[in-house]
């Protein structure tokens, strides 16, 4: 399993516009890097990130091997209600690696 | 004498006209350091963004003045959105890069603003660019110099 780390501030205020930190541990390997022996790594990066809140569609990022290695990802969204952030990576071997993080939504005092 | 004279006008004029149509035919509409290859980066504009005309739009795009190295060059970018659309997504493209394209955006129902940031991998210094498509159909665009002292594989015999 692959290291994954989430920044989700909670408690927040209704209404509030929030930060959204993300960064995956992922070689992004371009295809173009060869070992000593003049063979090519083949290609693997993250190609596909996307995110959602209480099951809505927050962002979709199509990535390229132009992302750096381990990629940082950040957005924003508006905090509603109390739920969940749905965290989805895929990589180019097809696989999918997935995160969760818990919001609390506070009405302000 | 007067005859040099009159081909020395018409040298000039000519190099004027030279140097003029030279400007007029760059290939890269866009970029101010020219792109390695336009087409592809053309192409992939097209493909991303359609075939509207994009227009210089209110989208600011935040790199470091100078970077040591081009593995890792934060990134924020960010659209201010009109009231009455919303920003459909947001495509960076890196001119000098060997795969012209970056990162490309979408942003749902539930992104209240279009602003997002990352780390890329910059080849060499280069302009970046930056589209963004309005719901409406309207493509803006911005673009920044992004400097780099070492590129991200130089030396190396490759590039991005």
């Amino acid at each position: 399993m692959t290291t994954i780390r989430l920044s989700v501030p909670s408690p927040v205020k209704r209404g509030d516009i929030v930060e959204i930190k993300t960064l995956i541990m992922h070689p992004m390997e371009t295809g173009f890097r060869s070992d000593s022996m003049g063979k090519l790594f083949p290609k693997r990066i993250i190609n596909l990130f996307e995110c959602t809140y209480n099951d809505v569609e927050v962002v979709r990022m199509e990535l390229e091997s132009g992302v750096a290695p381990n990629p940082f990802l950040t957005f924003f969204i508006e905090a509603k209600d109390s739920g969940s952030l749905k965290f989805r990576w895929h990589d180019d071997n097809g696989e999918i690696y997935e995160d969760s993080a818990p919001i609390e939504v506070v009405d302000a005092a | 004498m007067r005859k040099f004279d009159h081909s020395r006008r018409d040298a000039l004029r000519t190099s004027a006209a030279f140097a003029a149509a030279t400007f007029l035919s760059m290939p890269n509409s866009y970029a101010a350091i020219p792109s390695l290859q336009p087409e592809r980066v053309e192409k992939l504009i097209r493909d991303r963004m359609g075939p509207v005309k994009p227009e210089p739009g209110p989208i600011e795009l935040n790199v470091p003045p100078l970077s040591e190295s081009g593995n890792s060059v934060p990134l924020t970018v960010s659209v201010e959105s009109p009231p009455d659309t919303r920003i459909d997504h947001v495509l960076v493209v890196a001119t000098r890069n060997r795969r012209p394209m970056v990162i490309d955006v979408h942003f749902g129902a539930g992104a209240p603003k279009a602003k997002f940031s990352t780390r890329i991998r910059v080849n060499e210094t280069q302009t970046l660019l930056a589209f963004a498509k309005l719901q409406s159909g309207t493509v803006w665009t911005a673009q920044t110099e992004v400097d780099v002292v070492i590129g991200a594989c130089e030396g190396l015999g490759f590039t991005y």
